[in-house]
């Protein structure tokens, strides 16, 4: 694991610096990162909620890691991991609404410290907002997601029985509860990719993986524990 | 307001007419009721699948407004309809020749249901692909085709669910003369399965062991 360039978008080495052994092209022009105004904007409309975390990870990942508006991006990625989990999770019962929140958000703040602690061990000095942010986009997607799901598996709900049936409603909502999970995942490599590409990082994969790993497991420990297994 | 109109029109009356051109194949009865049923099935697979397709399309990268959306899913049923009223002349011929035979083998009947769901699925994909492209051409070629990809496997998905759990679209011949309820729900099908996916694997299930499923 090297490092990081923290909060520039500019190139360490000038093009041509026969120090500096390969890819020394200089980077495309970055993303300009959100406005304060535009997370503010994406409080007050799921639409824009959603192109903030879901649309555009260049000005993600540009938001994330040039530290501008930290709180704001906390909240908007916060709200989205809550307000969106929760008519999947209120399909069977309203007062259970909070479970899908609890899958995706709890195994966040259960792992994100082991990701800070390694992180910053192995040279990817980042701000603590930073990690929270990069953590919180994964619960943001994966509850849209489940957002999206959850019309589809009310209706599966409602016109499937169990009984005697191989392929259940239960099945298929795990599998989009997984499909969720996975998004949120592949949410994170999206934004680690732009970070590389930006030169705001340059390694981290092999941490993310290894992490990664972690909350997947933690992930379905959750899932049983909250009787969604 | 007034272009909406008309396309709500338009949407009905197609649907409904492939769908009595189906229901003929057994009865004046699920004729009539396929009329009513078949635009069901494309506006409840639309709004069912609204929301799913307005996410994945923004976490692939192109994301629409509300209203952009809401509007192409409308579109794209009101085309499939439109496209299925083309074919609805082979499907009325195809019911004509069913419904005149007064002794029917089950295999005819599993042929017509096969064939008519084929041509749904066709035109479903074909207006899926020619809107989609239309609409998503600004996001790229690659973005464009996944987005069309996902859109096509969660309409698939969603819409084969719901016309299984509105049958009887089409009827088995036996059952002619009788007043089947409007749907059946999720009552087992004639090889006991209780849902759409459940029919799916006994269908690949019979194909992959030989074993006679349309008997």
């Amino acid at each position: 694991m090297t490092n990081h360039a923290e909060n520039s978008g500019a190139p360490d080495s000038p093009a041509g610096d026969p120090t500096v052994p390969q890819d020394s092209r200089p980077p495309a022009a970055p993303p300009l990162p959100y406005e304060l105004r535009d997370l503010i904007g994406a409080l007050r409309s799921p639409n824009g909620m959603m192109q903030v975390v879901l649309s555009d990870k260049d000005r993600l990942a540009a938001t994330l890691f040039s530290g501008r508006h930290p709180l704001a991006l906390l909240a908007c990625l916060l709200v989205g991991a809550v307000v969106f989990a929760l008519p999947f999770g209120a399909i069977h019962d309203w007062r259970r609404a909070w479970v899908v929140v609890a899958l995706y958000l709890g195994p966040i703040v259960v792992c994100l410290p082991a990701l800070q602690v390694v992180g910053q061990y192995v040279g990817i000095k980042l701000a603590p907002s930073h990690y929270v942010a990069f953590g919180l986009s994964f619960a943001a997607t994966a509850a849209m997601f489940s957002f999206g799901f959850f019309p589809i598996q009310w209706f599966l709900s409602a016109t499937m029985h169990d009984e005697g049936s191989i392929i259940r409603a239960g099945d298929i909502g795990k599998l989009l509860l997984f499909v969720s999970f996975a998004a949120g995942v592949f949410t994170m490599y999206r934004i680690l990719e732009c970070a590389q590409r930006y030169r705001w990082l340059t390694s981290g994969i092999g941490l993310l993986i290894a992490w990664q790993a972690l909350l997947a497991f933690i992930c379905l420990r959750m899932a049983h524990t909250l009787g969604l297994s | 307001m007034k272009r909406f109109a008309t396309d709500i029109g338009m949407l009905l009356a197609a649907a409904a007419t492939y769908g009595f051109a189906c229901g003929f194949a057994h009865s004046n009865l699920y004729a009539l009721r396929d009329v009513v049923k078949m635009p069901l099935l494309f506006i409840g697979t639309g709004a069912i699948c609204l929301v799913a397709w307005w996410v994945s399309a923004a976490f692939l990268g192109a994301a629409l407004q509300p209203r952009e959306m809401v509007r192409l899913v409308f579109d794209l049923f009101r085309d499939t309809s439109i496209l299925l009223v083309g074919i609805a002349p082979v499907t009325f011929y195809l019911a004509l020749e069913t419904r005149a035979d007064p002794n029917p083998h089950l295999r005819e009947y599993f042929l017509f249901v096969i064939l008519n769901v084929l041509f749904v699925s066709v035109m479903a994909s074909l207006a899926v692909w020619v809107r989609g492209r239309e609409i998503l051409a600004r996001f790229g070629r690659v973005r464009c085709h996944c987005v069309i990809a996902v859109w096509l496997l969660l309409g698939s998905v969603v819409g084969g669910q719901l016309a299984f759990h509105m049958r009887p679209f089409f009827g088995v011949a036996r059952s002619r003369g009788g007043h089947p309820p409007f749907f059946i729900g999720a009552e087992p099908d004639c090889h006991g399965s209780t849902n759409f996916y459940d029919a799916m694997l006994g269908l690949i299930a019979a194909l992959v062991s030989d074993r006679p499923f349309f008997e």
